[in-house]
């Protein structure tokens, strides 16, 4: 980021310095430039907020994940206060998932001796200071006050005079609270469980352990920390902690003495000055441990051989993946963010083309009497700088805003308590870059639209007589260009221009065109050779582009010929996904291909509309009596045509059905428009003007769709495939049948729910109808995947019992060939230990957060796979070879559902006895979940058991995503201030361009509100065209990547349209360009008429 | 020539006058001091007459145009049009008048480049509320009245200086006017071009008996004229005859 900063800084430096020199050298025409600023004041502020819009978003991307960067490092450094180092034996644990590293397996103790072990031989170390011992022991905790009990509150057994010398607790007022202190049956209660509790300071507990209880005073309420007993970030749903000394606790257990179950490093320094010694430290004591140390866990700790013990260094682990985090937010934000910059870079081009064309006469009299091109060039670049500089300062200012209004309103204030973390915090770099970066590419694109600007033909100009554009032809080579030429070719743009243009005279389409396709060409190798879509589709696209251009400096029609380019890339690009695997083979795609399929698709439908849209006024009829409604009859009959087919095909055919209502709506509203056209033919003129002026400038209308259509195209997209994947992935089938997860504490007595329920005089039991149980993800097996013995790793193993194979009817996302239905594969893994199910991780459809092995070569097609082969190790060595042949529902998450699901036996053989802990449980039809689940809650949460609505996980997950995705939209909707500033300055400018014609349509009896609605209405037509080809073109795409299995990765979407978010993307984009112009179209109605008649 | 169905007037004037002008005053503010375009202008123009206004750049020919018509607002003084005083009427109403009662005729065409022929023609008069059928019919009859129904599909800029001209008149004419204000009619045009648009006004004004009132420069034109008004410094300051 720094480098970045620096460059950008220079550049920005480049960039003044040239505007300087041009200021000192030619004062004239600087002076020329920047008083153009003031002449229309309104104007002005129109391109400033245009030029604004790229420091806004590039500042909102920085500035957005500095707040994620520090917000979840601030927590990270919070959790571990001064516990840097992990010595574990019970796997790694994941302090990032929203599931915390809590109730992640069968604890093991070993003897606390080791770490006086640890302690002494590490006495002299350089940057160890303390090691902790830690017990840790989840258990049911009552408030005697307020009765409120919790299953499963985390009684964190510390060694109290070993952590009082690194800092101890720090109570919530911010005041040290010393454990030592603590006296006889106090303990301390963190925050997190003192409001779970609704506990304070004084109240009286019951802890619930096995069969005994124990009556204790909270002495205080602590910060949540690691050593207070919560082990997750404040996202997290870790239970809380209740902390006391490790000998109360395990007194308390009824453990004989010594066991503990971590180990923590506490190293010299500060909270937040350790992470740079820390792999150093981790490496010393992993050296100890596999030298002089060696059998320090067995022998001395009493850990079963061939357990393996790990030196974690999870402070800077946990520091550094949430900077990742961070900086991944900002690569996302910008990624995104291009749709609006690429818009942007568009604006400002047409903005500086239309100030040119409103200076045409004035440039023309420069000209005539001895400016040079370069002239011009020089006083453009002047304004646009000054422009640009006042633009950058406003758009940092609300770039910072939009971060705010992003972060803290979005996500924190709508997004709930999962983002309470969420703290705003900007960094001077992200400011410079931001500033710096859009004031570059604002001078950048001001450059270009100047040099283009300068081009005027003198008389022409001067006359007021429109250009005549006679095709470029060649010039005679100037060789002093083509030498320099040559050596400048190691810039290309540069060494092109000199060589072929200024040195050979040739015309830019011969360059370009060319150029272009051997680009394509080498492009579309590359890309089949490395396998990655980006060049081969960028290649696709250059070259019938390029060829156009050729073409075209042919004289071939423009009109056909770009009609057919753009239909030739709307078809490569909306090509359904598995149709391009079958043409072109398959390819690798990320992200950058989202911002690449847009451009495209605005591209082609761009052209398609310009060169034809002339045609619909030709549905604007008028005179012709009953005639007349013919155009409007024919659209109804093609929207009903097509309501039928979308009603027949219904959601068979990938749900091709609601493309089918997209095109009867669209249908249908033009059908309106035709009628109205033919009920009121005042309005046919104002119609057929609405169409006919904006398609006369066909670049800078072109632009202006392309501008909203891009940023609606982005919308579109993501409100598409977000809608389905929500649908798909946490919809009502994504719980595969199951309704409750039931979870004992590891000590729980506990063994079977409905016998507990039914103990206890619960009525829920009578609502079960299914209960399966299965062990806990404890230490992880070491897998090895079949015929590829190299793609090895470790995974969570889960024994399950007879009753969760028969019992439950849980769904499964796909099942192996030859197996006709869920129930065939659980009946297979039920009778053979040789069989089974995994989570959706392991064939790479689902993230598991714990563990992240997949197997490789295995790909999910219409829901089928081959079964592949996993050989199994445990970590004592016992062996076996597994069949895999069903996948879990991808949507159920890793954390609790991660796992190689195997029956009793195949268990057995590898770990030994199950301890079932959870238990899974489905639910008479209509019986209501979260209900169900308090009620198994508050009858056996005494016990130690907690029980979660599956469906309730579900909804959860949606609403962190839905959060996340109202940040994203809202993010990319700020990219409609650019579709709406320029269409806003075309409205200016059509207005001051057809004065005069106001002024003759007033004459001969156009009433003002006439004249208004003449002016709406083009806006309109372009506003439009805009956003239906970005919704069409947004949809289609959505639909093509949903039904393809190479985007889904197998997973059977049945693709929907989410109508609500598409008609809001669709009337508030209209909605705001309306609002836009209809200002410049009342100021066009108040034109005084004998003026505007006058007007030159 | 004689397609329009203008409803016949005499060729003569009537003698009762159907544009009275008294003591008209216009001032324009030019930011840093007033002009005094019109200084107090009395002019009437009878029924069917062809009256020229002729003078000097910045004379107040056109500003006397643009208030008698409508098109601008008085200071002081009344403009009468066919009895109607125009300062009594709102914008709406004058815009209403306008449209039934006067065609326009201008140096640039003013023509809308994305419409055809035919369908610059009978703008007025659809937005007058006549039906289309109707104002497509008398579109065509007007550009017949200019001898170009044939190109009525054509739009302007597949037509020639001259042509435009004409179906800027047709447009004057499509509504049936009593008055049409011509600013620099020929301004734009050759000689023989322009010859042919003065013979064209002419024949309008002697065979439907429409009244014409035409800015020029040019003495050509005034020479065609039932009369010549001669403007300086925004005061007529005097009126002949030519023939």
């Amino acid at each position: 980021m720094a480098t970045i900063a620096i460059v950008l800084v220079s550049l920005l430096g480049v960039a003044l310095l040239t505007v300087g020199y041009l200021g000192l050298s030619n004062p004239t025409m600087f002076r020329f430039g920047l008083r153009n600023i003031p002449r229309r004041g309104l104007q002005s502020v129109l391109v400033v907020v245009g030029l604004a819009l790229g420091t806004l978003i590039t500042t909102a991307a920085f500035v957005t994940g500095d707040t994620v960067d520090h917000s979840l490092t601030k927590d990270a450094y919070a959790l571990f206060g001064r516990q840097d180092l992990d010595i574990s034996w019970n796997g790694e644990p994941e302090y990032f998932s929203d599931t915390g590293a809590a109730m992640r397996g069968e604890q093991v103790f070993v003897d606390g001796a080791v770490v006086d072990a640890l302690e002494a031989a590490f006495a002299g170390d350089e940057a160890i200071e303390a090691f902790q011992p830690m017990l840790r022991i989840a258990a049911p905790v009552t408030n005697l006050r307020t009765g409120d009990a919790k299953p499963a509150i985390q009684l964190s057994g510390v060694d109290a005079e070993r952590l009082d010398r690194v800092g101890g607790l720090t109570l919530t007022s911010g005041e040290r609270a010393s454990v030592t202190d603590l006296r006889e049956a106090n303990v301390y209660l963190s925050e997190r469980a003192a409001a779970d509790l609704h506990a304070m300071a004084g109240d009286g507990l019951t802890i619930h352990l096995g069969d005994d209880t124990v009556h204790v005073r909270v002495a205080g309420v602590v910060r949540d920390e690691l050593a207070s007993g919560v082990l997750g970030m404040s996202f997290s749903s870790v239970a809380g902690g209740l902390v006391l000394p490790i000998e109360t606790l395990r007194e308390m257990a009824g453990l004989e003495g010594g066991e503990i179950s971590a180990v923590t490093v506490s190293l010299r320094g500060g909270v937040r000055t350790t992470l740079g010694s820390a792999d150093a430290a981790a490496g010393r004591i992993r050296a100890y441990l596999d030298g002089e140390g060696a059998g320090l866990f067995t022998q001395t700790g009493g850990l079963p051989a061939g357990q393996p013990v790990e030196v974690l260094t999870m402070k800077k682990d946990l520091v550094e993946e949430t900077q990742l985090t961070g900086n991944f937010m900002t690569t996302i934000f910008l990624v995104l963010g291009m749709f609006s910059m690429a818009a942007g870079v568009m604006l400002i081009f047409m903005i500086f083309v239309m100030l040119a064309a409103e200076r045409r006469a004035e440039m023309g009299i420069a000209r005539a009497v001895g400016a040079q091109r370069r002239h011009l060039v020089q006083s453009f670049v002047a304004e646009g700088m000054a422009y640009s500089l006042l633009a950058g300062l406003i758009g940092v200012v609300l770039g910072v805003a939009a971060s705010y209004g992003l972060t803290q309103v979005l996500l924190k204030k709508v997004g709930g308590d999962y983002f309470s973390l969420i703290e705003m915090k900007m960094t001077v770099t992200s400011v410079v870059v931001g500033y710096s970066l859009g004031v570059v590419i604002t001078f950048i694109t001001v450059v270009f639209a100047s040099m283009k600007a300068s081009h005027v033909n003198i008389v022409a100009a001067i006359r007021q007589l429109p250009d005549a554009h006679a095709p470029e032809s060649k010039r005679k080579t100037r060789w002093k260009w083509v030498i320099a030429g040559v050596p400048a070719l190691i810039i290309p743009p540069l060494g092109i221009w000199w060589l072929f243009r200024k040195g050979f005279g040739l015309a830019w389409a011969w360059i370009l065109g060319p150029l272009g396709i051997v680009l394509g060409v080498l492009l579309i190798l590359l890309g089949k050779s490395s396998e990655t879509l980006f060049p081969f589709a960028l290649g696709m696209s250059l070259v019938p582009l390029s060829a156009a251009a050729v073409a075209r400096h042919l004289k071939t029609p423009a009109r056909p010929l770009w009609t057919i380019v753009g239909a030739v890339l709307a078809a490569y690009w909306l090509l359904p996904g598995d149709t391009h695997d079958q043409l072109f083979g398959k390819f690798n795609a990320d992200i950058e291909m989202f911002v690449l399929s847009g451009i495209m698709i605005v591209v082609s439908f761009t052209l398609i509309i310009v060169f034809n849209a002339r045609m619909l006024t030709s549905l604007f009829r008028s005179g012709e009596g009953v005639k007349s409604y013919g155009a409007a009859m024919l659209l109804v009959a093609g929207a009903g045509a097509s309501t039928a087919i979308g009603v027949a095909l219904g959601d068979s055919a990938d749900g091709l059905g609601e493309l089918f209502y997209l095109v009867a709506g669209l249908l249908t509203a033009t059908a309106l428009v035709a009628g109205a056209a033919a009920r009121f033919p005042s309005l046919t003129p104002a119609l057929k003007m609405a169409v006919a002026y904006p398609l006369s400038n066909r670049f800078r209308t072109g632009m202006t769709i392309a501008m909203f259509s891009l940023i609606v195209f982005s919308l579109t997209v993501f409100s598409v495939l977000l809608a389905n994947f929500d649908t798909a992935f946490l919809g009502g089938d994504a719980r595969g049948n199951l309704d409750l997860v039931v979870t004992a504490n590891q000590g729980s007595s506990v063994k079977d729910v409905p016998a507990a329920l039914e103990e206890s005089g619960s009525p829920v039991v009578a609502e079960i109808a299914g209960v399966g149980r299965t062990t806990i993800a404890g230490a992880p097996v070491q897998v090895s995947q079949g015929g590829r013995e190299d793609n090895t790793g470790y995974y969570a193993l889960i024994g399950a019992d007879d009753a969760f194979f028969s019992e439950l009817g849980t769904t499964l996302d796909a099942l192996a060939e030859g197996y006709r239905d869920a129930e065939s594969v659980w009946s297979a893994v039920r009778e053979d230990a040789g069989f089974a199910v995994v989570d959706g991780s392991v064939v790479g459809i689902s993230f598991n957060e714990a563990y992240n092995w997949t197997a490789k070569g295995v790909t999910v097609e219409d829901s089928r796979f081959t079964p592949f082969v996993l050989n199994v190790t445990d970590p004592s060595g016992n062996a076996r070879t597994l069949i895999v042949i069903g996948v879990l529902k991808a949507q159920l998450p890793g954390a609790t559902w991660g796992g190689i699901y195997v029956n009793e036996t195949a268990y057995r053989e590898l770990r030994g006895e199950p301890l079932y802990q959870r238990t899974y449980v489905r639910l008479d039809e209509g019986v209501n979940a979260r209900e169900a689940a308090r009620q198994v809650e508050s009858a056996l949460a005494v016990r130690g058991v907690q029980a979660e609505s599956v469906q309730v996980i579900l909804d959860d997950m949606k609403a962190q995503n839905q959060a996340f995705n109202r940040m994203f939209q809202a993010f990319m909707a700020l990219g409609l201030v650019v579709g709406i500033a320029g269409l806003g300055v075309i409205a200016f400018r059509s207005v001051v361009e057809r004065r005069q014609q106001i002024g003759m349509l007033r004459a001969i009896g156009y009433q003002r509100g006439t004249v208004t609605l003449t002016f709406l209405l083009e806006s309109s037509f372009i506003a439009v065209m805009g956003i239906l080809s970005g919704v069409v073109g947004g949809v289609i795409l959505g639909w093509s990547l949903l039904t393809s299995d190479s985007f889904t990765e197998g997973a059977d979407i049945a693709f929907a349209m989410p109508w609500p978010e598409i008609l809001l993307v669709i009337g508030a984009s209209f909605a705001f360009s309306l609002a836009m112009t209809w200002w410049p179209s009342r100021g066009a109605a108040r034109v005084p008429v004998a003026e505007a008649l006058r007007y030159e | 020539m004689t397609a329009l169905q203008i409803e016949p007037r005499p060729a003569e004037t009537t003698g009762s006058p159907i544009i009275e002008i008294n003591n008209v005053v216009k001032t324009y503010d030019a930011g840093s001091h007033q002009v005094r375009a019109l200084k107090g202008v009395n002019l009437s123009v009878e029924r069917g007459e062809m009256v020229a206004i002729m003078g000097p750049s910045g004379c107040g020919k056109t500003t006397l145009l643009n208030c008698a018509s409508g098109l601008d607002v008085v200071d002081a003084g009344t403009i009468r049009i066919a009895g109607s005083n125009l300062a009594e009427l709102t914008d709406k109403t004058r815009t209403t008048f306008r449209a039934h009662n006067m065609g326009f005729v201008f140096q640039t065409y003013n023509l809308l480049p994305v419409l055809s022929a035919v369908e610059n023609v009978e703008l007025p008069l659809i937005v007058s509320g006549v039906s289309p059928r109707e104002a497509r019919e008398r579109a065509l009859e007007a550009l017949e009245t200019v001898e170009l129904r044939q190109l009525g599909h054509h739009k302007p800029s597949q037509l020639s200086g001259g042509q435009r001209q004409r179906v800027t008149i047709a447009r004057s004419l499509v509504n049936r006017p009593e008055i049409v204000w011509a600013d620099e009619p020929t301004g734009a045009l050759d000689s023989k071009t322009a010859d042919d648009i003065m013979t064209l006004m002419e024949t309008l004004n002697r065979e439907h008996g429409l009244t014409f009132v035409i800015v020029t420069h040019d003495p050509g034109v005034g020479a065609r004229c039932n009369r010549i008004v001669q403007m300086r410094d925004g005061l007529i300051v005097d009126t002949e005859v030519p023939r």
